[in-house]
Order: C-alpha cells, then structure tokens, then sequence
C-alpha cells in the first residue's frame, strides 16, 4: 500500500483496559494510536485523523461528553465515534453526544474488533466516509 | 353607670322581654340577696331539682347558698352595675350537684308589687351548650393555626384571582419573603422568576395555581423553581387543593409548598456516585474478561485442556460479575426512581433468537428451542428486554439441573407481543409462588441445585416489564416444571418507528 492505513484512535483512562484494546486491535491488524483523556485525545486527532475514535465517557481531565463537543466542532464527522462505557444504558450515552456506536463494557473482543471493521472496514487503507446520520447502531449484545 | 330601673308597673315589659329572650330564668331578690320568687326556669338553670320539691322551696334562701361556688355569684348590687360588655359575657358557676354551667345575667331595679319595696329582678339564661361549642370551635381553630405555623412545609391560600391572601411562617422561610411581601403579588408576579426545576421557562398552566384551576381539584407534587429576594434558587414540590365556599363555589386555592432543593441536589449526587460505581466496577471486570480471551486466542493450540477450562471460566464469570453489578445498579435506580427507558423499534422475536443463541453455548446440557410465529414489533428498550430474557432463561436452566428442553416462544395476541419460557425443570412449590417476584426473595434458596444469587433478578425483570406497559406472570407445577411470560404493547404499524 502506498498510503498509510488511518489507525484506531482509543481514548480510556484505564491503562490496563487501554492496553488489552489496544492488544486485541493490533491483533487485529490495526494501528492504534491511544490517549488516557480527552485533551491528549484532541492533539492526537490534530496530529493525524483517525479511521475511527473509541471514547470512554468518564475520564479524569476531558471527559468523554467534552471531547465529542469539541470534536464535532472542529472536525463535524471526520471520523466516526464509537463510545465504549460501563454506563447502564450505553446506547443512551452515544445519544447523548450523536456518536455513531457504541460498546458497553465489558465487552467481547470479536466486538470490540467488529465494532471497529464496521466503522474503518479496509485495515490497510483510510476509511471511506459513511453516510451514516449519527443514529446509534446495535453494536454488541449482551 | 345608671342603673337600668324599672317600675313594678313594667312587670309585664319584663315578662314580654323574657319571652322574647329565649328560656329565662327569673329570680327576684331583695337587695341582701335573699330570694322573693324564682322561676321554673331559673330552679333548672340552678339544678335544684334534687334539692327542692320546687321553686316556692328555694325561697327565703340567698342566691349563693343555691350554688357550690358562691364566689361566681355576685351581690345583687355589683349585677345592677354591669356594664353591657359584661352583661353579654358568659360566666361559670358550679351548681350544688357539681355540674358546671355557664351563663349570661342581667338585673334591674323593680319595686314589689306588694309591699313597694325596692328589689331586684336578675334574669339569667343558660349558654353552656353554646359556649362550650364555641370554646370547641376556638380550641379547634387555636390548634390548627398552630399546626399551620409550626409545620416545615410552607402553607399558601390564594384567592381566585391568584393573589395570596394567607401565608404560614414555613412559606416566609421558604420564599424567603414577609408575608406582606408575599400577600403584595400575585402568583404571576414577574420577580418569583418560576423556572422548571432544571431552570427552564415554564408556562402559567403548568403552575399549581392554574392547574387546580384547570381541573377544578387537587394536584400533587408539581415542581418548579423560584428565585429568593437574595437571589438564591430554591426548588419547589407544591400540592394545591380548591377551597370552596359554603355554597360550594370556588373561593381559592390552598398550596402546600415543601422546599426540595436539597433533596434534588443529593439525588444529583446519587445518579453521580451510581454512574462512577458503575464505571469503577466494570471497567475491572471488562479487564479481565479482556485479558483471558486474549489469552485464550493466543495459546489456541497451544494450551492443555486445563488451561483452556481456566481460561474459559475466567471469561464466564467475569460476565456473572458484570451482571450482578448491572443488577445492583438498576436495582438502585428503581428504589429511587430514576429508571429511565430508552425505546426503539425492535422485533422481540429476533431479540428472543439473539438471546437464545447466545445462552445455548453456556447451557451444555440444556437444548434451548425458539418458535417464533410471525412478527412482533415492540416499542421498548432493547438492553432491558435482553436481560429480561436472560434473566428467564437463566432461570429456567437453573431450574433443570438436570438439563433438558427449554422452550421460548414469541408470539402476539390482542395487540400484544408475548414471550413465554418453559422449562421442565423442578417447578416452584405453590406456597412459594405469591413471593416470586418479590425483592430478595430466592424460590430455591437451600435446595441442593441452589446457584445463589441475589434474589432481584425476577422482581428487576417485572419492573422492566411494568414501566414499558407490559404484564409479567407464571405458571408452575411442582417436579413439572414452570413457564414465565411476558408481555410487551406491539408498536405501532408503519415504518417510520425507528430507534427513540
């Protein structure tokens, strides 16, 4: 490939949840690019921009909630957003902030790696922009 | 003060006057208060019945040796000097039985018709029945009056116009206004800044005032926002009930107002603390979960049966934790009523599928069968319906340890969507079945297949069932096993129902 593939960008506060995302999605074939808040989050997307973005919500310095804001404001919908929460109502949150999926943890890897095929399904290449509205989209069970 | 005089020639202006006083006694005295001639009337007033044959027995003696308290009873002399104030004033007596009475007294100055010598005519009249009915009344409005100042909730009374016309000290406290402040506007006066708790605008008809105007009876906890003199915000929860008048026309309205500022904030702080106990105890737990199946992918191949097992169990349990905790989360959210649902469109038929494919692999023993007949589109929340039917499947594998069928069947009936999930398992025995759906109630706890657990899993799904609008029920038969049901409204027809 002549370009280089967009990666992952996961944004978690937890080292160790960080960690294993990013273990399985590089399994995967992924290149994933991580950041522990919401403020490292917007510097990694200005360095580079995402094939897809997996946020945790509740985060020490820029939560979730913000990051999106700030986000959507800067870049509109550059690159989808797919919340990854241990809230009781997942589907809720990603409402909340118009992202496109969600994950609720815990979760099970093969969804973890097919939430990411859906939004950035050409692991070697940049993602083509989906026509997608924002509205949140079953993801994982359970 | 003059003495009122009469002549012995008004005898009869008297009597005329008696008559039309109602039941009077009469005793005329001479001026030491020796009695000359007492009245039927004025001998019961006295209640002397069982001390004389009749009133001709009570003369010769002095009015106050007719009573037990001679003290009450005045000198014929100090009666003729009251003043009209007096006069109207009721006073007590004891009578020689005991019983205290109470009465009003008038006296004047008449001649004997006889002899010409000046005596006096004391006319009493018996007003303890309505004394003592007033005193009821005072004692009773004295009460609640105080019961009014002394509550914490503020006490409104508006006339119809929306003016306030009544105040209690908990409402100055709480608007924190004097109450001729508060009697100064109207429930519309722009300085109350009224917002909705969260401190939107809100419209007049949804204030309690227009609202038991609206529906011409009570309302209950309305909330709204209002802005102090000092400019804090205080939340309010007001009932308001009409107040009518005798003639059954509306004369106003009555708000009670209790002050929830506080409450609100420590419920703010108890979703917080909920949500962070939520992240902080999953997050962990998606960890490890994580973590072994990563493990377990790695070493495929690789591991020994053992391993592999450990592996796998490590993977289960994790998911065991996170539903308890799920429970727990929601089960606190329902004690405190801050459940919230969040519907979309969904065919309960391919959930049932989704549900059942993903037990089967962790029910070995146990064949799980589906039927579905036909569509069954439901309005709902799609991740509490999933625990629902977990929760039953669940159950109904817990339920036959020994493994076997377990049905589900999706099927609709009278614009119903309805599942139901049959076991053959040990059934619940019937003086154990009026609990089942109660809070920590646990059907099997004891029985030697008895997996634990926290006893909210069926009362949390029937919860979930009765705030989408449905009906949750069983039936069981003891070694027979048991089927639990549930319904859901279908939704709508059309295509335009997509996710809430």
């Amino acid at each position: 490939m002549a370009t280089q593939a967009r990666p992952v960008l996961v944004v978690e506060d937890d080292t160790d949840l960080l960690g294993m995302v990013e273990l399985v999605l590089q399994g995967a074939g992924y290149r994933v690019v991580t950041a522990a808040e919401g403020a490292e989050a917007l510097q990694k997307v200005a360095a580079e921009m995402p094939a897809v973005i997996l946020l945790d919500m509740k985060m020490p310095g820029m939560d979730g909630w913000e990051f999106a804001r700030h986000f959507r404001a800067r870049y509109d919908r550059q690159a989808p957003i797919v919340v990854l929460t241990a809230a009781e109502n997942a589907r809720q949150r990603a409402e909340e902030i118009g992202a496109e999926g969600y994950l609720g943890k815990p979760f099970e890897i093969d969804d973890l790696i097919a939430v990411v095929e859906k939004y950035a399904p050409q692991r070697g290449e940049g993602i083509t922009q989906k026509s997608g509205r924002g509205e949140p989209e079953s993801a994982a069970a359970g | 003060m003059a003495e009122r005089t009469l002549l012995a020639a008004d005898r009869l202006a008297i009597q005329e006057e008696a008559l039309r006083f109602g039941r009077v006694g009469l005793c005329r005295c001479r001026p030491d208060g020796t009695i000359v001639e007492i009245n039927q009337a004025a001998f019961e007033i006295l209640d002397l019945a069982p001390h004389f044959a009749g009133p001709d027995q009570a003369s010769g003696r002095r009015i106050r040796d007719l009573v037990a308290d001679p003290g009450s009873c005045p000198e014929p002399a100090v009666l003729l000097r009251q003043t009209a104030e007096e006069r109207a004033t009721p006073c007590a007596f004891r009578t020689l039985s005991g019983r205290d009475k109470w009465v009003v007294r008038e006296a004047f100055l008449v001649g004997d018709p006889a002899t010409g010598e000046e005596q006096v005519q004391v006319m009493i009249r018996d007003v303890t029945e309505t004394h003592e009915r007033e005193a009821a009344l005072r004692e009773s409005e004295e009460r609640l009056a105080r019961i009014v100042e002394t509550i914490a909730d503020g006490i409104l009374i508006l006339d119809r116009e929306g003016r306030f016309t009544f105040a209690n000290a908990a409402a100055e406290r709480i608007l924190g206004l004097q109450r001729r402040a508060i009697t100064a506007r109207s429930i519309l006066d722009p300085a109350w800044k009224l917002t909705t708790a969260d401190g939107r605008p809100i419209a007049a008809q949804e204030l309690p005032f227009e609202r038991v105007l609206a529906r011409n009876g009570p309302v209950y906890d309305v909330r709204f926002a209002i802005e102090r003199p000092d400019g804090s915000r205080v939340i309010l929860s007001v009932n308001g009930a009409p107040l009518r008048a005798a003639d059954g026309s509306l004369a106003g309205v009555v708000l009670s107002v209790t002050d929830i500022t506080e409450r609100v904030r420590l419920e703010r702080l108890r979703d917080e603390f909920l949500s962070t106990a939520a992240h902080e105890l999953k997050t962990p737990v998606a960890t490890i979960k994580g973590y072994a199946q990563l493990l377990q992918q790695w070493a495929a191949g690789g591991h020994d049966a053992r391993e592999a097992t450990a592996l796998d169990v490590i993977n289960r349990q994790s998911d065991r934790l996170n539903r308890l905790v799920q429970q727990l989360l929601e089960f606190s959210r329902l004690q405190y009523e801050r459940f919230q649902l969040f519907r979309q469109r969904f065919d309960l038929g391919d959930l049932a599928a989704e549900v059942v494919a993903r037990v089967q692999p962790t029910a070995p023993r146990h064949r799980l069968l589906l039927e579905r007949s036909g569509p069954a589109p439901v309005m709902a929340d799609r991740d509490r319906i999933d625990e629902v039917l977990f929760n039953l499947l669940d159950n109904a594998i817990k339920a036959s340890p020994k493994g076997g069928d377990v049905e589900t069947r999706v099927y609709t009936s009278a614009g119903e969507a309805i599942v139901s999930v049959k076991d053959y398992g040990v059934g619940i025995p019937a003086e154990k079945q009026p609990h089942i759906f109660e809070r920590f109630y646990q059907a099997h706890a004891g029985a030697p297949y008895d997996r634990g657990g926290m006893g909210i899993g069926l009362y949390l799904s029937r919860e979930i069932i009765t705030r989408h609008g449905g009906r949750m029920w069983f039936q069981s038969e003891l070694g027979r096993g048991s089927t639990f049901y549930f319904s859901l409204p279908l939704a709508e027809g059309g295509a335009d129902g997509h996710a809430g």
